[in-house]
């Protein structure tokens, strides 16, 4: 009786039925995990921060209708959260997101675009990675990523702007590593 | 370093999401320093953004993640219901802790009643020890008892 009592108190209290999460989460658990593994660079930490945005999603008391919103909003848990832990990282002096980057990090199909990748990211900030990613490969607005990440608006452009050049450079000073005739 | 921002970069990243791909839009990201510069990034990261299909069969499984927010949602609503009862503890210890200079100053107007109420019962029920420590055995318990109370608050709080 007490675990009949429980999930009744419970089953009021999530933001969707197990049917509907279960849809929910075979669409976005993979875009979410490449996103969170990518830009933290840790497997583990990845798969934490995957199964906490879930859970603050289903316990969310306004969780948006919308197919693009609700997802834009589930991303958006998922980086505050990336966010925390890389403040608590920072705080106790230990090993900054940016610079743990294991090689099991990234296990892309291609094993030279998984070197690049790995390469590539590891120079960027987290932040970096993060807006980089939600502008292009989740392709968000400047305003979605403005809410997700915590910065202004007019701050994403700019930010944005340095990213893409840097990481840009990095991508061409590799390729021309690879190919020294090579024009990027 | 100066930035540089092209008024196509948008209609250049539409374009790449699935959008309709003008001729002419393509020309100008592959001719535009700023759009080409999109268009590098995006393909980089898009073709990184591909999981393995190990790494999609790892993914913990929705039942799992769905049972640990139905306990996370359980959690919060059993500390939301007792609130009120933390709250009342939280007041009661904090009333108690001012209630307490106040209490022991006024029982040394009621401790020569409470000596002759007390004294004379103690006194007759037994003989265990000498009567003139009768007074301190009486201060000694109404101190433990105090000390005791305070403890028991005291932990009620870290309960809390």
């Amino acid at each position: 009786m007490p675990d009949e009592s429980a999930s009744l108190i419970a089953k009021g209290k999530l933001s969707m039925d197990a049917t509907a999460f279960r849809a929910f989460y075979e669409e976005t658990s993979p875009p979410l995990f490449a996103y969170l593994l990518r830009a933290s660079g840790e497997r583990a930490l990845a798969e934490d921060l995957l199964q906490d945005s879930y859970c603050r999603f289903l316990c969310a008391k306004l969780v948006p209708e919308d197919a693009r919103h609700r997802r834009s909003y589930l991303f958006r848990i998922a980086s505050n959260l990336m966010r925390d832990q890389w403040r608590n990282k920072k705080g106790k002096d230990e090993v900054p997101l940016s610079n743990s980057f294991p090689d099991t990090a990234i296990a892309a199909h291609d094993p030279d675009l998984n070197i690049q990748v790995q390469e590539a990211l590891q120079q960027l900030k987290v932040r970096e990675r993060q807006l980089l990613w939600l502008a292009y490969v989740e392709e968000a607005s400047h305003k979605e990523i403005a809410d997700s990440i915590g910065l202004r608006a007019a701050s994403v452009r700019t930010l944005l702007f340095r990213a893409r050049h840097k990481l840009a450079g990095i991508i061409g000073k590799n390729l021309r590593d690879l190919d020294p005739r090579m024009d990027v | 370093m100066n930035e540089q921002y092209c008024e196509k970069e948008q209609e250049v990243a539409a374009a790449l999401a699935g959008g309709p791909r003008d001729a002419e839009i393509l020309k100008h990201a592959r001719e535009c320093a700023v759009c080409s510069e999109v268009l590098l990034v995006r393909e980089f990261l898009r073709d990184s953004s591909q999981l393995t299909t190990q790494e999609i069969e790892n993914l913990p499984d929705a039942t799992l993640v769905w049972r640990r927010a139905q306990g996370t949602a359980l959690e919060k609503t059993l500390v939301r219901a007792t609130l009120p009862i933390r709250a009342v503890r939280i007041v009661a210890c904090a009333a108690g802790a001012f209630a307490a200079p106040s209490l022991v100053h006024q029982s040394r107007r009621l401790w020569p009643r409470l000596t002759e109420v007390w004294l004379p019962h103690i006194s007759s029920t037994g003989r265990l020890w000498p009567s003139g420590s009768n007074e301190l055995a009486l201060l000694l318990a109404i101190t433990g008892a105090i000390f005791l109370i305070g403890l028991s608050s005291w932990y009620m709080l870290l309960d809390a």
